[in-house]
């Protein structure tokens, strides 16, 4: 059996967010993913903090921070917040951002992936109560720690995609959230187990969250914001990932460019069917959970129902999470 | 009068939440989540405290804008007031310097600081939506400070001297109707332990003391008396032997200690300076006890200023 979760973005205005929160424990939502669109709509921690408070059961995570636009002081102790607030229920996104937005906010980072693993050393330093002295590329602490007596348990889950970075997140992550075509969700995968095996790790130590916009064509969903979704999902999707699949390089530019100049709107309209295809999960709710069912066999151990919500979004995802629970149920 | 309480957020989350509602029942106008580099996060608490309690407003900060970038302070801002309503005021400062450096954040180049202060100011109320009842305050002790305040809706000061909150008057060229003065100084109302034996109230005064500028030491002639100290505290940090080292006169203009009836003249006082607003900071709501103590001296306090016999 798969968990099965939803995920939102900040960008959502705040009644579909309350929606979503007020109604995941009656609808059988085992976790709720918070993207952060960067500096866009409503405030990551403070969206976070409320789905905890809204839901007693619900695990609720972010997916992702990223290191390259926060503090880690400051990832840390709104990660303590939260984790306090939830009871426990407070999973820990982290990654370095998505390549656009690194863009767009002119950050650069020469070793992510040193990074990123010393990010995760230091929060997990600071989680045990410990007083943490480093500097990197990123990070400059001095003596620094939450003033906590109690260490706490806030698991660290990884946004990444590139080889490199999924191999970190076999080795020290706790889950790994995913999120692209299927051939690369199989390929992702592999390579999280393999890396886990490779330090003595059980691959059941590391939760494989997989995480694809969702576009339930049975409530009047809006094919123009589908659009929009993937052509920033492609956009931001990394050469070796592309280099997996099957699609015109040039064409691939051509979104790329779109997408840098106007925004997911200016790439959407290189999007076609086929590409849609297989950069999200489309079709009728049994179509739908059927390729929930397919990535849970490919190793996931969650299926997240991604954004866009568009037409009776509320109405599809309720459908959709009756019939995962009847399929439970046989 | 309003009037304020600060709750610092070293405790776990339940009680940070239950000194704010104690507040809150208790007539406390606005709890203030106070941030600091160290400890829980303000923003998500505010959003928690907002649910638990109804008629008071809440205060955010200080927050930096040299941790948190002025686009993400909107973005906190906004979300607060989307979520809970007009509730929510703001208090911005560059905040502690040693603090900050300590989780990687540098003031930069000195001289430009005051100007990066005001630009996010611009920045931050031109972006915050114009719709709401947000007030945005400026944390501020030195002249040029107290200057940026000016594009804000008031200034929150950490002393307590009426001769230092008169010069910050004077230096505004009087009050006016539309900004307002707050004061927001280390604070212990309505216990009975002498201020001069409280080490609680005593290190919070002396943090203020001796982290003021040069030029506000020169302006009170309080340089002579702190330097020896600052210079020791830098070289071996702050204890209590060093916050012995600071005679309890100077102390005592940094803080505002004692009952609950000498409460009521400080605050007298202040009324007929054109003071707006009073912001009991730590160590007064560092406890449930203290948030308790000062309900109670709201209360003498609402008692004394209602009464028909009072000339």
């Amino acid at each position: 059996m798969y968990r099965a979760s939803v995920g939102i973005t900040t960008s959502m205005n705040v009644s579909a967010t309350n929606w979503i929160g007020e109604n995941a424990e009656s609808l059988g939502i085992d976790g709720i993913w918070v993207g952060e669109d960067i500096g866009i709509g409503q405030e990551t921690s403070i969206l976070t903090a409320d789905l905890l408070s809204k839901t007693r059961d619900v695990r609720v995570g972010t997916g992702i921070v990223p290191i390259t636009i926060h503090n880690i002081a400051t990832i840390a102790r709104a990660a303590l917040t939260l984790q306090e607030i939830g009871n426990g229920r407070y999973i820990q996104g982290l990654g370095v951002g998505g390549i656009q937005d690194l863009i767009k906010q002119g950050k650069q980072l020469t070793r992510p992936v040193t990074e990123l693993r010393k990010s995760t050393h230091v929060l997990r330093q600071l989680f045990k109560t410990e007083a943490v002295t480093i500097q990197t590329e990123l990070m400059k602490l001095r003596e620094f720690s939450l003033r906590i007596n109690e260490p706490v348990n806030i698991p660290i889950f990884y946004g990444v995609r590139g080889p490199q970075m999924l191999k970190l997140a076999g080795k020290v992550a706790d889950g790994v959230i995913l999120s692209g075509p299927i051939d690369y969700i199989r390929y992702a995968i592999e390579v999280v187990d393999e890396a886990a095996s490779n330090v003595g790790r059980s691959t059941d130590e590391v939760e494989k969250v997989v995480w694809l916009p969702t576009i339930p064509t049975f409530k009047g969903g809006s094919e123009k914001l589908a659009k929009r979704v993937v052509a920033l999902v492609v956009a931001d999707t990394p050469e070796q990932v592309l280099d997996l699949l099957d699609i015109d390089s040039e064409w691939i530019d051509k979104i790329r460019n779109g997408v840098s100049k106007s925004g997911p709107k200016g790439g959407a309209e290189f999007i076609d069917q086929h590409l849609i295809d297989i950069f999200a999960i489309s079709g009728t709710c049994d179509q739908i959970v059927d390729k929930f069912e397919m990535i849970h066999d490919l190793g996931a151990t969650e299926v997240v129902l991604g954004p866009p919500f568009s037409g009776d979004w509320r109405e599809a995802m309720t459908e959709i999470f009756r019939e995962i629970h009847l399929r439970r149920d046989k | 009068m309003e009037w304020g309480i600060a709750i610092n957020l070293r405790e776990p989350v339940s009680e940070i939440i239950e000194k704010a509602v104690v507040a809150d029942h208790g007539g406390i106008d606005t709890v203030w989540i106070t941030d600091y580099p160290a400890t829980r996060l303000s923003p998500i608490i505010a959003s928690e405290v907002a649910k638990k309690t109804k008629n008071c407003r809440i205060g955010v900060g200080l927050l930096s804008p040299l941790i948190y970038s002025p686009l993400h302070i909107v973005q906190i801002m906004n979300t607060l007031v989307d979520m809970h309503g007009d509730r929510f005021d703001l208090l911005l400062g560059p905040g502690d310097r040693t603090k900050l450096r300590d989780i990687g954040v540098d003031y930069g180049n000195i001289s430009t600081l005051v100007e990066r202060m005001r630009e996010s100011v611009i920045t931050i109320r031109e972006r915050l939506q114009d719709d709401n009842e947000l007030r945005v305050f400026m944390g501020a002790q030195g002249p040029k400070m107290i200057e940026v305040s000016t594009s804000c809706d008031g200034v929150l000061l950490n002393y307590s001297d009426s001769q230092m909150i008169q010069w910050v008057i004077s230096l505004l060229g009087g009050k006016t109707k539309d900004f307002k003065i707050g004061v927001f100084p280390p604070s212990l109302i309505g216990f009975s332990k002498p201020c001069n034996e409280h080490m609680g109230i005593k290190t919070s005064a002396a943090v203020v003391a001796l982290g003021l500028s040069p030029s506000i030491l020169r302006e009170f002639r309080l340089r002579d008396n702190l330097h020896p100290v600052i210079k020791r505290m830098k070289e071996f940090g702050l204890s209590n032997d060093i916050v012995e080292m600071i005679d309890q006169n100077i102390l005592d203009r940094f803080s505002l200690c004692g009952s609950i009836e000498s409460n009521i003249k400080y605050l007298g006082n202040y009324q007929q300076i054109g003071v707006d607003i009073i912001v009991y900071g730590p160590p007064q709501g560092a406890s449930l006890e203290g948030v308790e103590r000062l309900v109670a001296a709201k209360r003498e306090h609402n008692k004394i200023t209602r009464s028909p016999y009072r000339d």
